[in-house]
């Protein structure tokens, strides 16, 4: 778990003050800004942040269930033990044309079935009860200062300390200094690179 | 070198003696070097064992091991529990960390050794779809991100199973004078490199122009000791390589950051 308040805190000298009251091109609300989009950036780059989640039921009757809140991407579904193998519509209808209704034993998940927030079983489940178990890519918490920590290793909350100072600097006004920001990011896209190899 | 020494050395590169750029500034600076080196390079590398439970196939690493970052290599350890005095299945050996404070048990002898291979999910389901409720011997690891390992199979009786994990950990923090860095010596000189361009940044114009070419030393170096350690990988048979950093790209960066 990483600070993000404590990276906010070692910017401020870099930014010409010495607390955030001193601050004064930017505000707090800003820099945590700064901070949030760059981790959302960097789990939607990466597959860092991974949740394995077993609090979904199958509801008897019911085959579309909702994806877990801050969800990216779906590594493996496991219902009562067993993995589901995922199909997109087009294979269960070749497989199944009755499948919209058809009921019985679930074999598959479908994830382009309607919308991005949802997901959908097939076939749809006779009984309730059992333990949906989903092991999905998510986004990191909203990064502010009433919650400013960043469940990642201090290496990889580097980035969000390259990426404060990077949007800082390259805002435009009185403060802008685009070198600065020109430097940060051709060593954040390294880091960021690196980043990707370990965790994709 | 210690933190006194690279502070030190640092200010004087940058004509300051904590005037303009503070204590802090460069102890935060410093530390930053040392972290990116260690994610460029995964040069610093630690040994720990994950004791089995029976059905459980995901482990949250981040409590136990804080400092993980990526997994290197995994070998499974069959364990026969016996009634001989004497031995002790949590003697966990000198560079061994031990994760949840395990008592101590006997043990006959150890049964079985054998490396785990990395996969995906997808392989872990491709290779036997009930793998998430089977138990038996692991053959198979999936590391999921920076928190989670999975396993595709788990032991159904306690104290069977267990993991030597080898691993690439995040360096500690440099706090006070007399911490040195946890990279090699020969490496320290590229922590002030990299320390005397980003305090740079807080000027700006000319004078970070020209502190680019610590930047590119930083690099250099980080390179060179990447190189060395993905030889040292390919030898030992890890799982995972350290990123490739070359030459003709540092250069490039440099001349890049380096125009006025």
């Amino acid at each position: 778990m990483t600070s993000v308040a404590q990276i906010v805190a070692e910017l401020l000298p870099m930014l010409q003050a010495r607390s955030i009251a001193e601050l004064e091109h930017w505000t707090e609300a800003e820099l945590y800004e700064y901070a949030d989009e760059a981790a959302q950036s960097l789990a939607r780059a990466t597959i860092a942040f991974v949740e394995h989640d077993t609090s979904t039921l199958t509801l008897a009757g019911s085959a579309s269930y909702r994806l877990p809140d801050r969800y990216l991407g779906m590594l493996h579904v496991a219902l009562s033990g067993a993995a589901l193998r995922r199909a997109p519509v087009r294979e269960i209808e070749a497989l199944d044309a009755q499948w919209p209704t058809a009921s019985g034993p679930v074999s598959h998940y479908i994830l382009d079935e309607l919308g991005l927030d949802s997901f959908r079983l097939y076939k749809i489940p006779a009984t309730g009860g059992a333990v949906l178990a989903l092991v999905y890519a998510s986004r990191p918490e909203t990064i502010s200062a009433a919650h400013a920590t960043l469940a990642a290793p201090s290496p990889l909350a580097d980035l969000l300390r390259l990426a404060i100072l990077r949007e800082a600097r390259g805002r435009e006004g009185d403060a802008a200094m685009p070198e600065v920001a020109v430097n940060i990011r051709e060593f954040e896209r390294i880091l960021t690179a690196a980043a990707v190899e370990y965790w994709s | 070198m210690t933190l006194l020494d690279l502070r030190n050395r640092t200010w004087k590169r940058l004509d300051d003696d904590g005037t303009y750029w503070k204590q802090a500034e460069l102890d935060a600076a410093l530390n930053l070097a040392q972290r990116a080196f260690c994610l460029l390079t995964l040069s610093i590398e630690q040994r720990a064992i994950l004791p089995l439970e029976p059905a459980v196939r995901f482990y949250l690493l981040s409590t136990p091991l804080p400092q993980y970052l990526v997994m290197l290599r995994v070998y499974l350890e069959a364990i026969t529990p016996g009634s001989a005095p004497g031995g002790s299945l949590w003697d966990v050996p000198l560079w061994d960390v031990p994760l949840w404070d395990e008592p101590d048990t006997t043990v006959t002898a150890a049964a079985g050794f054998s490396k785990l291979h990395p996969a995906r999910l997808e392989a872990f389901d491709a290779a036997n779809p009930p793998w998430p409720s089977t138990a038996g011997t692991p053959t198979r690891y999936a590391p999921l991100g920076v928190h989670l390992l999975a396993i595709d199979q788990a032991p159904s009786v306690a104290q069977t199973q267990r993991l030597h994990l080898t691993f690439a950990v995040a360096p500690h923090a440099l706090v006070s004078d007399g911490d040195t860095p946890a990279i090699r010596e020969e490496y320290h000189p590229a922590l002030i490199d990299f320390a005397r361009w980003w305090l740079r940044l807080k000027e700006g114009g000319q004078q970070l122009t020209q502190a680019a070419p610590g930047l590119g030393a930083f690099l250099s170096a980080a390179a060179a000791c990447s190189a060395r350690v993905r030889a040292r990988a390919s030898a030992l048979g890890y799982d995972t390589r350290p990123y490739e950093l070359t030459p003709a790209a540092i250069a490039k960066l440099v001349e890049r950051l380096g125009k006025k």
